[in-house]
């Protein structure tokens, strides 16, 4: 995609005129420091901008999902900066300990499905947001998220294997209570 | 309750309304009243007025 620096500049512009309080929540959510978060969202519009060909609508869904995980990624340097002990992989769950809003949902089995993956473990989930949701490849994903296209594949199998294993047990379940409604 | 497979055709058809729900609900809890610092707003404008002209974009 060619564009020139002040159609570039434009977007960039709106972006951050439309998104960076969205992104100072994502942020403020796990440093809990407005000053660490500001850090946070200048960082991940720093990567922005020098990814901006990546970058189509800015409305898009797609575009959200892309800022949103670019702010989890300078978030989570910055609270490996403060907490330079923890060497483990750190997850960012945008969702916090609060339940969806499911009442919108044209059925019960679509909310409860809804659940199910909204319940998904974050490591998971990011991956399944970004290739289902954002229609990434595995190696886009693996550059947005640091990991490597094994770990991509692996998280994928897996999250499936959780998945139908969640949707299986909420089958049993609801014919189960068919039963006993009879 | 229907049989239900998880193929990515069926991925591909729930996971962006998760999506969807998951932003909304970002957007909706964003304060919009909440006043930058000086630092990060002189910060933001030096990226902007800097990058553009001189930098990669």
């Amino acid at each position: 995609m060619i564009m020139d620096k002040d159609e570039n500049k434009r977007k960039f512009v709106t972006l951050y005129e439309k998104y960076r309080y969205l992104m100072m929540k994502v942020a403020y959510d796990v440093l809990g420091d407005n000053y660490l978060a500001e850090d946070a969202v200048h960082e991940a519009f720093i990567k922005i901008e020098k990814n901006m060909t990546k970058i189509g609508d800015v409305d898009a869904q797609k575009t959200k999902r892309y800022l949103i995980t670019i702010t989890k990624n300078a978030t989570i340097d910055i609270y490996r900066k403060r907490k330079i002990q923890m060497k483990r992989e750190i997850f960012v769950d945008e969702l916090g300990e609060e339940n969806l809003p499911l009442s919108y949902m044209k059925t019960n089995s679509d909310s409860r499905i809804l659940d199910i993956l909204k319940n998904l473990p974050v490591k998971y989930r990011d991956v399944f947001l970004l290739k289902y949701s954002s229609k990434l490849d595995n190696n886009e994903i693996a550059e947005m998220l640091n990991i490597s296209e094994g770990a991509v594949r692996q998280r994928l199998s897996r999250g499936k294997v959780m998945l139908q294993k969640a949707i299986n047990d909420l089958e049993v379940h609801a014919d189960g209570t068919c039963g006993s409604n009879r | 309750m229907e049989h239900v497979e998880v193929t990515d055709k069926w991925l591909y058809q729930y996971i962006p309304v998760l999506d969807r729900m998951i932003i909304n609900k970002l957007e909706n809890q964003a304060h919009t009243e909440y006043e930058f610092s000086s630092k990060f707003r002189y910060r933001m404008k030096h990226l902007i007025n800097t990058r553009f002209i001189h930098g990669s974009a």
